[in-house]
């Protein structure tokens, strides 16, 4: 749960407000969890909630050009199985505000873009240009990393 | 899905290395050991409010309880050797769907004749998940902990005695108005949330240890601890 708040709010003491928060939260609603087994889902929706509520505080969004909202660039085929899975982990942490918490929600949790626009208030194509360009800059920015320090 | 998405879906645990620091347990410690409401507050009313109704009516539908008596026997011995055989058959595996209670239109108490069967039977339910809950609970105890303080999975003894104290007030409430279909369900859930709760404590510690032997080359020489819960 701590991972998902790490990643979703970009920096640990944001992350552990919201993963105090989420947890009291779950606490005071467990009377309304029916099924136990359900327990650990259910506790996630209550922190990834928590995590969109925090982003919404802060989450804007910078125009992306439209000739660039669709297209998924594959020519280069797999430039994030060349490096390691900390590195890429890093980077994504470090993504911009906006673009970071599409990209998590929709590559890392798993949410649709219609899903996101619904939890961020924001279009459908605005959560696929945000997508897009999270995956441009973790491919620029990796790439500047490994050229500077190999 | 594209494949940066499957690249990262697949390897989704590896990146799960991030560990929350001991204040925030002890943050949701604090306001969590404040007094709640009773889980089953509204649940009891009801309960009892139903069984006196039940009692109400008692005289006019003896006949009809007494035509399902062997059928709610059945349903109690069924209930007792779903969970011994699901205890026998994998004591690895400590958690362990709850067996399914069929819905009844009304909340009955079982009747008098009946009570002496029922209480050995609850007994043997109780005294069944207590002693997996114990297992459980001594192999929690007998874990070494590295890198953090008892006090870092102090949420977690919360959930625990929280559980304990809803235990406790269904067993009064059993007591006090005999066996219902909805309290007997009501206790298997909160076993089965003591068995969740101590699964995650165990999986959260293992985590914590992998973390810390992984990064720290000393991690032998680190002190370990043991959880007193």
């Amino acid at each position: 749960m701590f991972n998902i708040c790490i990643r979703m709010a970009g920096n640990r003491p944001d992350a552990e407000d919201i993963l105090q928060e989420a947890f009291i939260l779950a606490f005071k609603n467990l009377r309304q969890l029916k099924d136990v087994h359900s327990f650990g889902g259910w506790l996630k929706r209550i922190v990834i909630n928590e995590c969109i509520r925090h982003s919404k505080k802060i989450f804007h969004c910078d125009a992306w050009t439209a000739a660039e909202n669709d297209h998924i660039d594959e020519s280069n085929i797999a430039w994030w199985s060349a490096i390691s899975i900390e590195m890429l982990h890093n980077a994504i942490k470090k993504l911009p505000e906006g673009c970071r918490q599409v990209f998590v929600l929709y590559a890392m949790e798993d949410f649709s873009h219609k899903d996101i626009s619904t939890e961020l208030g924001i279009a459908e194509s605005t959560s696929k240009s945000q997508y897009h360009r999270a995956r441009q800059l973790l491919k620029e920015r990796i790439t500047t990393e490994i050229n500077i320090y190999g | 899905m594209d494949e940066l998405k499957k690249y990262l879906l697949a390897h989704r645990s590896e990146m799960d290395v991030d560990m929350p620091p001991g204040k925030v347990w002890k943050g949701i410690a604090q306001v969590t050991t404040k007094k709640s409401r009773p889980l089953l507050h509204l649940s009891a009313k009801m309960v009892t409010a139903a069984c006196l109704v039940t009692l109400l009516c008692f005289g006019i539908k003896w006949m009809a309880f007494n035509e399902k008596k062997a059928e709610r026997i059945a349903l109690a011995d069924n209930l007792l050797q779903n969970i011994k055989n699901a205890v026998n058959a994998n004591r690895q595996d400590m958690v362990k769907v709850a067996p399914r209670i069929p819905r009844q239109p009304l909340q009955k108490e079982i009747k008098p004749d009946n009570k002496q069967k029922a209480a050995v039977l609850l007994n043997d339910l109780q005294s069944t998940y207590s002693l997996i809950v114990k297992m459980q609970l001594n192999q929690v105890r007998n874990t070494p902990v590295l890198g953090e303080d008892a006090n870092y999975f102090a949420a977690f003894k919360t959930m625990l005695d929280q559980m304990d104290n809803e235990e406790t007030i269904i067993r009064k409430n059993i007591t006090r108005q005999g066996i219902t279909t909805k309290l007997l369900e009501t206790l298997i859930n909160i076993y089965q949330l003591k068995l969740d709760i101590l699964k995650n404590l165990q999986i959260e510690i293992k985590k914590m240890n992998d973390v810390i032997k992984n990064n720290d080359p000393a991690a032998d020489s680190i002190k370990a601890f043991y959880l007193n819960i």
